[in-house]
């Protein structure tokens, strides 16, 4: 005699088994909105999952003693034999698809157009977890973070009601922009189910530099900000890692070369590649996600860097954005920090300005900091969170 | 309580006990320069204007009006083109007109903070010995403020490239509805959790009162050249605009003027040498490094060219792409020369749809006898059918308002939306039932009551009040009766 059916299964979603224990999987919008209205009757808290990227990036965490939610995979509601891609239209520069569309999938279609996505990122990520992670690439400092480039969404909240957005142009000022919302709010206020985004033409030449170590992280930095304030550089890329600089640019031949020699009379070069490898090689040098973020200004992230350094040994372990003003620590950089790092350093970092943010399970010490990352406008959000999830189902484990 | 409350004489001296006696105006000459904006059809006066000086004397002066029962509308320099900044009923309008400082400009973090009241063009100024400019450029950037450009998530030519309001706003500074003031946002370029400063720019006045700006500055570029390209066929340079979208061409600014512009810009005092033989002019801006702006420039001239440019004019000097600007600048001033009062239409089409949406206009226009004229922000799909009337004449106004709805069903057919840059305000409230269904409206309305629950903020503009499904096809303005259903609670 067959176990009797839970009650997903009895609204008709599939239980499958992965990395992350059982993700149940609605094959349509009407399943997944029963799925979360049963979550709401029950108590169940529900999750959102793409393709899991940032849970294994550490982004989303389980806090002890919480109930652990059931994750909902957004992949299954691709109808059958759809590629996930509702509409993309080169000549739009545009791409419109479902949210459980894998990423490369979406870089591949326009690959073939001539266009690319931002951010630029590998891996088997999802168009949804992309967005609802709010993952901006290491191009954020040409083309800016990745909310700019959400032209529109189509949501379902806690209630189960489904929402659209913006729209499919690069241009529209019709309605409130809440897909800026959603954009980064880890699936909090709703499951993304369909998402427009801008494109980025495929540039006709790009290389990459990565500089000699310059001795400290502190003096790459330097070394960065200095290539970012040259009037006749723009880089499609700019960040360190440990004490080198790398400089990735982008676009019409010749100024791609003219800028080439202006980055080498600033910085000695290790490793030059040119062509579509210089992508490649640029998000494997910067891709690690990082456990501690550290977010600051242009005019203070080198002191910043030296405040992260101090007497920890972190010189392979930190990445540096000079542009968008971020640091980054590697998971393994936790386990060299001393215990003073959080007792004097990170203070110290608050004082000038900087703000913490953990991205992983809470490092030893470090829980004085999770009130110190910023979560504004706390009145707000919880209108917000009351309005769109009243049954309060929306609950990413943290 | 509705909008019909009248100001005691108690609160209106509280008013200028805040504000002092150059802040505060009830008299009839005011009430008469604060009844409209730049959507002129629909007028109606506020009780009293506010001109508060700070965020602190603001936040006084709305507990002030609040506890009044007068609900705001807030105000920049009123160049808005749909009727967002007047009331719907009665009310105060809260204007930033003499919050003009600029407060902060960091060169190296390549930010400036500025109060809400800052023209638009004296911020790039203002930052020019930097090496840095503000981005978005309204036509009409000489006189409205950086305040009503965050309300309305204005673009410009110039967006093309750099992208309308929204992608340069860091952070602001924001009253409620109960007087308190909120920092949202800050100077930190990608900041992490939920982002409030999104759906506060492009909120019309409706999510608080916003009187000071942080935005981000960008470099200014090596190099700038500038080309005015002549056609003799208004669809074929809309073609040619198509093809250089298709072939991922990127200049900063496409724009296009039709032959009806052309001669009424040549004619007024902004002259700008646009010859009289071309039916249509293309105005493209590239800019970067010199190698870039050489090879983007020569490629935009080859296709131009394929297309049946019989002329292209280049100039990377300073005083004569001035010119070429001033005149496409000054468009909308010249059609004066046409007739007493210009419906400027605001719309958008897919980019490979323009010439579609063209026909469309001409078509709506010829049928009711009316006077057309095309400048498009072509680059990005974003058209302004441009339709000269006389306002003393209802019947030229009844056809107008037509040909403006069948103009915004036909981009919302091919794909489009309503609005660009100018926003919804009055004037395209009861379309909004035309892009959105009930639900998405209602989660719009749930996103409001968040930063405003008590409907205190600009009642009555851009959400119809009554659901899509009851709203039938009706004269523009006319959708809803939005200020009585959207009484202000205290």
């Amino acid at each position: 005699m067959s176990a009797s059916p839970t009650p997903l299964e009895s609204l008709g979603l599939r239980p499958v088994d992965g990395p992350f224990g059982t993700t149940w999987h609605p094959g349509s919008d009407q399943a997944l909105r029963d799925a979360l209205l049963e979550g709401a009757a029950s108590g169940t808290p529900m999750a959102p999952l793409g393709a899991g990227s940032s849970v294994r990036g550490c982004r989303v965490r389980q806090a002890a003693g919480e109930a652990p939610a059931t994750w909902v995979s957004t992949r299954s509601l691709i109808p059958s034999g759809s590629s996930g891609i509702i509409e993309y239209v080169p000549g739009d520069g545009t791409i419109t698809a479902y949210a459980g569309t894998p990423w490369s999938d979406l870089r591949a279609a326009v690959h073939e157009g001539g266009h690319r996505l931002t951010p630029a990122i590998h891996g088997d990520a999802t168009l949804g977890g992309v967005i609802a992670a709010g993952r901006s690439g290491l191009d954020r400092c040409a083309f800016g973070p990745l909310r700019h480039h959400v032209l529109g969404l189509r949501v379902m909240d806690g209630t189960g009601r489904i929402a659209r957005s913006g729209g499919r142009l690069v241009k529209n000022v019709t309605g409130f922009d809440l897909h800026r919302v959603h954009t980064g709010a880890a699936g909090t206020l709703g499951v993304i189910l369909e998402a427009s985004l801008r494109l980025m033409p495929i540039p006709e030449s790009e290389t990459l530099i990565e500089s000699e170590p310059l001795g400290t992280p502190a003096a790459a930095v330097r070394a960065a900000l200095s290539v970012r304030s040259h009037p006749g550089i723009s880089t499609r890329s700019l960040f360190t890692v440990g004490s080198s600089v790398v400089v990735q640019l982008a676009g019409r031949r010749a100024q791609v070369e003219t800028e080439r020699r202006r980055v080498l009379e600033l910085l000695t070069p290790k490793t030059e590649i040119a062509g579509p490898d210089a992508t490649d090689r640029c998000l494997e040098l910067g891709s690690t996600a990082p456990a501690i973020r550290i977010q600051c200004r242009p005019s203070n992230v080198a002191d910043i860097v030296e405040l992260c350094v101090g007497a920890n040994e972190l010189h392979g372990l930190l990445r540096v954005e000079p542009d968008a003003a971020l640091v980054d620590l590697a998971p393994d950089a936790v386990q060299h920090l001393h215990g003073d790092f959080w007792t004097q350093a990170a203070p110290a970092i608050r004082e000038a300005g900087g703000l913490v943010e953990l991205r992983m399970r809470t490092p030893k010490g470090a829980s004085a900091f999770i009130d110190a990352t910023p979560i504004p406008h706390t009145e707000w959000s919880a209108r917000l969170l009351s309005a769109f999830d009243p049954g309060n189902v929306l609950r990413i484990p943290r | 309580m509705n909008g019909h409350r009248t100001l005691s004489a108690t609160g209106l001296s509280a008013l200028r006990k805040v504000v002092g006696e150059r802040g505060v105006r009830s008299d009839s000459i005011a009430k008469t320069a604060y009844e409209s904006d730049g959507f002129m059809l629909q007028r109606e006066a506020p009780e009293v204007i506010v001109l508060p000086r700070t965020t602190e004397e603001a936040a006084a002066a709305i507990k002030i009006l609040r506890a009044e029962g007068l609900v705001v509308v807030p105000r920049g320099a009123g160049t808005g083109l749909t009727g967002g900044a007047r009331p719907v009923r009665g009310g105060a309008i809260v204007g930033t007109a003499r919050m003009r400082d600029i407060l902060e400009i960091h060169e190296v973090d390549r930010f400036a903070r500025v109060q809400a009241g800052v023209v638009n063009v004296h911020l790039s100024g203002a930052c020019k010995d930097a090496g840095l400019f503000y981005a978005p450029d309204p036509s009409s950037q000489t006189a409205c403020t950086v305040g009503g450009n965050v309300g309305n998530n204005s673009g410009g030519p110039h967006c093309f490239k750099y992208g309308t309001t929204t992608r340069h706003v860091l952070g602001m500074t924001l009253v409620d509805s109960e007087g308190e003031i909120h920092h949202v946002g800050g100077a930190l370029p990608d900041p992490h959790g939920l982002d409030f400063v999104g759906p506060l720019v492009g909120s019309e006045g409706m999510l608080g009162l916003c009187t000071e700006v942080t935005v981000r500055l960008l470099p200014e570029p090596e190099c700038v050249e500038t080309l005015l390209v002549l056609f003799k066929s208004l669809n074929a340079c809309c073609d040619a605009v198509s093809e250089m979208i298709a072939r991922r061409l990127e200049p900063s600014a496409i724009e296009i003027l039709d032959r009806l512009t052309i001669e009424a810009v040549e004619a007024s005092v902004l002259r700008a040498g646009y010859p009289a033989d071309a039916d249509a002019v293309m105005l493209v801006e590239v800019e970067g490094g010199e190698e870039e702006v050489a090879a983007t420039s020569s490629d935009i001239e080859a296709v131009t060219k394929e297309f049946g440019a019989f002329e292209t004019r280049r100039t990377t000097d300073p005083v004569e792409r001035k010119k070429l600007w001033a005149g496409r600048k000054g468009a909308f001033g010249a059609m004066g020369r046409i007739a007493p009062d210009l419906y400027v239409a605001d719309v958008v089409a897919p980019r490979t749809k323009l010439r579609e949406i063209v026909k469309v206009a001409a078509e709506a226009c010829a049928a009711r006898d009316l006077k057309l004229s095309n400048v498009f922000h072509a680059g990005d799909g974003n058209l302004h059918p441009n339709i000269s009337y006389d306002r003393r004449d209802p019947d030229e106004v009844k056809r107008v308002l037509e040909a403006g709805r069948i103009i915004m069903e036909a981009c919302v057919a091919a794909g489009g939306s309503l609005t660009g840059e100018h926003g919804v305000g009055l004037e395209k409230q009861g379309e909004m039932c035309l892009v959105f269904n009930d639900d998405d409206l209602g989660a719009m309305h749930d996103l409001r009551r968040t930063f405003d629950p008590h409907s205190f903020w600009n009642p009555g503009k851009m959400m119809p009040v009554r659901g899509c499904r009851e709203i039938e096809a009706a004269p523009l303005g006319h959708g809803t009766d939005a200020a009585a259903s959207e009484a202000p609670q205290r």
